[in-house]
């Protein structure tokens, strides 16, 4: 389970989040939503051990671990696995080789063949450089190279950013076959009804810096005040 | 200009060239992940020969020598990198100047523990004399320094292609931040890499000091001078472009030397100039 107490983080002297309370368990995908600017990427990060941002109070804990502080590799060795905003796949780097270079084993975990079942489209690919694929490959090789570090929570920033609809589709179903399973998922997204249609709950984040609407994913899609009031541009 | 002038300019140069892509290899392979100059390459070079001439002096052992040469110099450069460039790390400035000050540290310390006077390593019968090409004889030495550089560039393009490691250097060089975010501890590789070029440094110390010949303050500064105009001519962090580079800075050097010596300077820079103002990303490089 992913525990985040009090966080804060700031960008220099400029903080960002200011308090964040935020659950995700194993086998539920939990939505981050918020306008842009908010911090989700931010939080996200923070999560990750990315930096920028700098953590500058409260606590992440993952797993029994406290991570907050941990560099960025520890937490993925502790089974974080990141498809950050932007997907950042290998530009030089094969599709085949930006899956196995950071891959780690697991039993009954995911290997190369599940990844190219998953993902048919990364097989027919597989020679081609990152820098040669289209958004939605890189988008499907961003997802299947974390899943190949074999994850127990997957982060997930704005996957559907920039996507025809066909591909986000497929995203989507993707992300409805991972829930369930032994994964914990934290989506970050501004698509509200890709978010609705795989979360079971869902956080928004107001300006503030703190959380300022959670609860259940049906509840949100019934309730037109917070998402007029929060999500609406 | 006689058949015979030109394939032994040919020879100097390629031979040459040999000896500049052992530098620069190091020196690119370190600039490639890590986007550190490091102007601490050519003192390297300089403390790598004198290790291999001080051990050729006590065992009469080359191969020993560019083994214990070599190793000494990885090990500096993890002491380099831990303990100096790792407090410094991604601040440009403060890191070029760090790797000055302990170039010119490594200059004076060679200078009191060796000597100021020019020293050459001695050659075993084997590596010394010359092989008959055909129509013109050529030192063996030489013919032998390029072919160890051929088989250093293979065996380092194999590194870099085929296995994982190789792999991960590149996806570090592609996207630092992302490598750690799936679990490689990217300063461990940093390390590692950094101990590889120093390695290699200290490798082709030995070899340019029966190659060249050592002077301290002079043999590191000029080393790393033509290691510079390599890499920036080939592409900074490319291993293709150090390998053209060398090559190109060979054949100039000489022929230049053999025609036209007063111009020496003139005609080693001049091309690295028009390829700046052409194709500042260098011939191999790629652009920021």
């Amino acid at each position: 389970m992913l525990s985040i107490e009090n966080l804060r983080c700031a960008y220099g002297t400029a903080e960002i989040l200011r308090g964040i309370d935020m659950d995700v368990h194993v086998g539920e995908v939990v939505a981050l939503l918020g306008r842009n600017g908010m911090g989700k990427t931010s939080l996200v990060r923070s999560v990750a051990g990315t930096r920028p941002p700098v953590v500058s109070g409260g606590t992440i804990r993952w797993a029994g671990t406290d991570t907050t502080h941990a560099p960025s590799h520890e937490r993925a060795r502790l089974g974080m696995g990141l498809v950050p905003q932007g997907r950042h796949v290998f530009s030089s780097l094969t599709v085949h080789e930006n899956l196995t270079v950071a891959a780690r084993r697991r039993q009954n975990g995911w290997d190369l063949d599940e990844v190219y079942a998953f993902f048919p489209r990364l097989q027919e690919r597989s020679r081609s450089r990152g820098r040669n694929l289209s958004g939605g490959e890189q988008q499907m090789l961003a997802i299947g190279r974390a899943l190949m570090t074999n994850p127990q929570l997957l982060l997930m920033d704005e996957p559907s950013e920039g996507l025809a609809p066909a591909v986000i589709a497929q995203i989507r179903e993707r992300i409805q076959q991972l829930k369930g399973s032994d994964i914990a998922v934290l989506l970050v997204e501004q698509n509200l009804g890709l978010a609705l249609s795989v979360a079971d709950r869902v956080y928004i984040l107001g300006d503030e810096g703190r959380v300022a609407w959670h609860g259940q994913a049906s509840e949100l899609e019934a309730d037109d005040d917070a998402q007029q009031r929060l999500l609406a541009v | 200009m006689t058949m015979e002038f030109v394939f032994f300019q040919l020879l100097n140069g390629l031979s040459f060239a040999g000896l500049l892509f052992l530098v620069a290899s190091g020196f690119t392979l370190i600039f490639g992940l890590m986007r550190v100059v490091n102007l601490a390459h050519g003192g390297f070079y300089l403390v790598g020969g004198y290790i291999g001439l001080t051990i050729v002096l006590a065992t009469g052992n080359i191969w020993l020598a560019a083994l214990g040469g070599a190793l000494a110099v990885g090990v500096l450069g993890v002491l380099m990198e831990t303990s100096l460039l790792r407090r410094v790390r991604g601040q440009e400035l403060p890191e070029v100047l760090l790797t000055i000050g302990v170039a010119f540290m490594l200059g004076d310390l060679t200078l009191a523990f060796w000597g100021g006077d020019p020293r050459a390593m001695p050659l075993p019968d084997y590596l010394s004399g010359s092989v008959d090409l055909g129509f013109i004889g050529y030192p063996r030495f030489r013919v032998l320094v390029t072919l160890l550089a051929v088989a250093v560039g293979i065996a380092l393009w194999l590194l870099m292609s085929k296995t994982r490691v190789g792999a991960i250097v590149r996806a570090g060089v592609d996207d630092r931040e992302m490598i750690a975010a799936l679990g490689i501890n990217i300063r461990l590789v940093f390390t590692g890499l950094f101990f590889f070029g120093a390695l290699l440094a200290g490798l082709s110390g030995v070899v340019g000091a029966a190659f060249l010949g050592l002077v301290p303050g002079e043999s590191d500064i000029e080393i790393l001078l033509f290691a510079l105009v390599v890499v920036i001519l080939g592409g900074l962090g490319s291993l293709p472009g150090a390998a053209i580079g060398s090559v190109i800075v060979g054949l100039i050097d000489a022929f230049a030397k053999a025609l036209v010596p007063e111009l020496a300077f003139f005609t080693l820079f001049a091309p690295m100039a028009i390829v700046l103002v052409l194709r500042p990303e260098g011939l191999l490089g790629r652009r920021a």
